[in-house]
C-alpha cells in the first residue's frame, strides 16, 4: 500500500510544493488540499506547510487556524491519524490548539534562515521512529521570522513528563547550548508533540532537506519515518 | 444598536517584547535618554451591530477570547460605545464612528480585572 499524504495550501502557503515534492520523492501519493475543503479522506497524513497563510495577518496562522479545513484536520487528529505542521504549519497547529503554546517573533528581531542542527528527543513516536536514536543530531535549514517558541511552565512541565519534545536546537555535539538557538525558543524547542505524538509541529523545514540536490537528505528520516510506519501499520 | 469596538492587544508583562525592547535602545540615540518599559503592541477597531451594551461587550470579549488576542502571549483591553447609525445605502457616512460621531463618551472595560495593568 503506498501512503496517500494531504498538502493542505492556505492563501499564501509557499512550501506546499516543497513538501509535494518530497513526498512524491519518497515514493507517496500526494494530493493538495484547497483550505476551503474540508474532505480529508482517503488521506494517511497531513501537512500543513511552510509560508505566510493570510499574510501573517494579525498573527501567524491565526487565520488560517480557522479555515475550514482545519476543523477536518482537527477531528483527523483526534483520530490518531498523523499530522506535521512545518513552520508556517507549526504555527497555525499551536494557534489552533492542536498544540501547546505559541511562537513569537525571533530574538533579535531577525528573518533567519540557514541551516540548523537539532538534536531528536524522542524517538517513540511515527515521526522519528526511523533510523534515529534519541540524541541524534540532524542538520536542516530553518526560514522564519516569528518561530521563539514560547509555552508556559505549566505546558513545559507537561511536555517534559509526557517526552513531548521532539527536537531542540543543538550545537554540533548535541548539546542544546544557547549559542545554538537560533531565535530565542524556550528550552531550545525546534519541535513538539501533541499527548498522543501523532501530531507534529517543527519549525525547521525537512522537506528542504530530503533531496541532496539543495543540500543535506537529513529531512528525509522524518518524512520517511512516516511513511515506514503508514505502511507498517497498514500490514499489521 | 450600533457600537464601535476598540481594542487593545498588548504582549503579556510577563513576556519580553523585543520590539519594545529594539525601540527602547533606539530612543536615547535621538536624545530621549529617559525612557523605559516600551512595549508595543496594535489597536483593533471594529463596528458592530448588537442588541445592547451588554450584548455588544460579550461580543467583543468572545472575538478577542477566539481570535483577535493570543491568550498565551497576550492580554488585551477592550472599550465599547455605541455610535450612530450609518444611513442605509451610504457607507461613507458613519464609517470612522472612533473619530467622533459618538453618542456617548462612556467608556466601558470588562478586561480592568484582569487585563492591562
Amino acid at each position: 500500500m503506498t501512503p496517500t499524504i494531504g498538502v493542505v495550501v492556505f492563501p499564501g502557503s509557499n512550501c506546499d510544493r516543497d513538501a509535494d515534492y518530497s513526498f512524491d520523492y519518497l515514493g507517496a501519493e500526494t494530493r493538495f488540499i484547497w483550505h476551503l475543503e474540508t474532505d480529508l479522506d482517503g488521506l494517511d497524513a497531513v501537512v500543513l506547510p511552510g509560508g505566510f497563510s493570510y499574510g501573517d495577518y494579525l498573527r501567524t496562522g491565526a487565520m488560517a487556524a480557522y479555515s475550514p479545513v482545519m476543523q477536518s484536520v482537527k477531528d483527523f487528529a483526534a483520530d490518531g491519524k498523523l499530522v506535521i505542521g512545518i513552520c508556517n504549519g507549526f504555527q497555525i497547529l499551536c494557534e489552533a490548539g492542536l498544540l501547546p503554546g505559541a511562537l513569537r517573533r525571533n530574538r533579535g528581531l531577525r528573518f533567519r534562515c540557514l541551516p540548523v542542527r537539532i538534536r531528536v528527543e524522542n524517538t517513540e513516536s511515527q515521526f522519528t521512529s526511523n533510523s534515529m536514536w534519541p540524541g541524534q543530531v540532524l542538520t536542516i535549514p530553518i526560514a522564519h521570522f516569528d518561530g521563539n517558541y514560547y509555552c508556559t511552565d505549566e505546558d513545559l512541565e507537561e511536555m517534559l513528563a509526557g517526552r513531548r519534545i521532539a527536537f531542540r536546537y543543538c550545537d554540533v555535539h548535541g548539546e542544546p547550548a544557547d549559542e545554538a538557538n537560533p531565535n530565542g525558543s524556550i528550552w531550545n524547542i525546534a519541535g513538539i508533540f501533541n499527548e498522543g505524538r501523532n501530531v507534529l509541529g517543527m519549525m525547521p523545514h525537512p522537506e528542504r532537506a530530503v533531496d541532496p540536490v539543495v543540500g543535506g537528505t537529513d529531512g528525509r528520516l522524518i518524512l520517511s519515518s512516516m511513511l515506514t510506519s503508514l505502511v507498517g501499520s497498514e500490514t499489521e | 444598536m450600533r457600537f464601535a469596538a476598540n481594542i487593545d492587544v498588548m504582549p503579556k508583562r510577563e513576556i519580553s517584547d523585543p520590539q519594545g525592547q529594539a525601540v527602547e535602545r533606539t530612543l536615547p540615540g535621538l536624545g530621549f535618554d529617559s525612557v523605559s518599559e516600551v512595549r508595543i503592541g496594535k489597536r483593533i477597531e471594529i463596528v458592530l451591530e448588537a442588541a445592547d451594551q451588554a450584548a455588544a461587550e460579550a461580543m467583543a470579549v468572545a472575538m478577542c477570547d477566539k481570535m483577535l488576542a493570543n491568550p498565551v502571549i497576550e492580554d488585551y483591553e477592550l472599550e465599547v460605545i455605541e455610535v450612530e447609525e450609518t444611513p442605509a445605502g451610504d457607507p461613507s457616512k458613519g464609517s470612522a464612528p472612533h473619530l467622533g460621531i459618538l453618542k456617548g463618551k462612556e467608556a466601558h472595560s470588562p478586561q480592568d480585572q484582569k487585563g492591562l495593568r
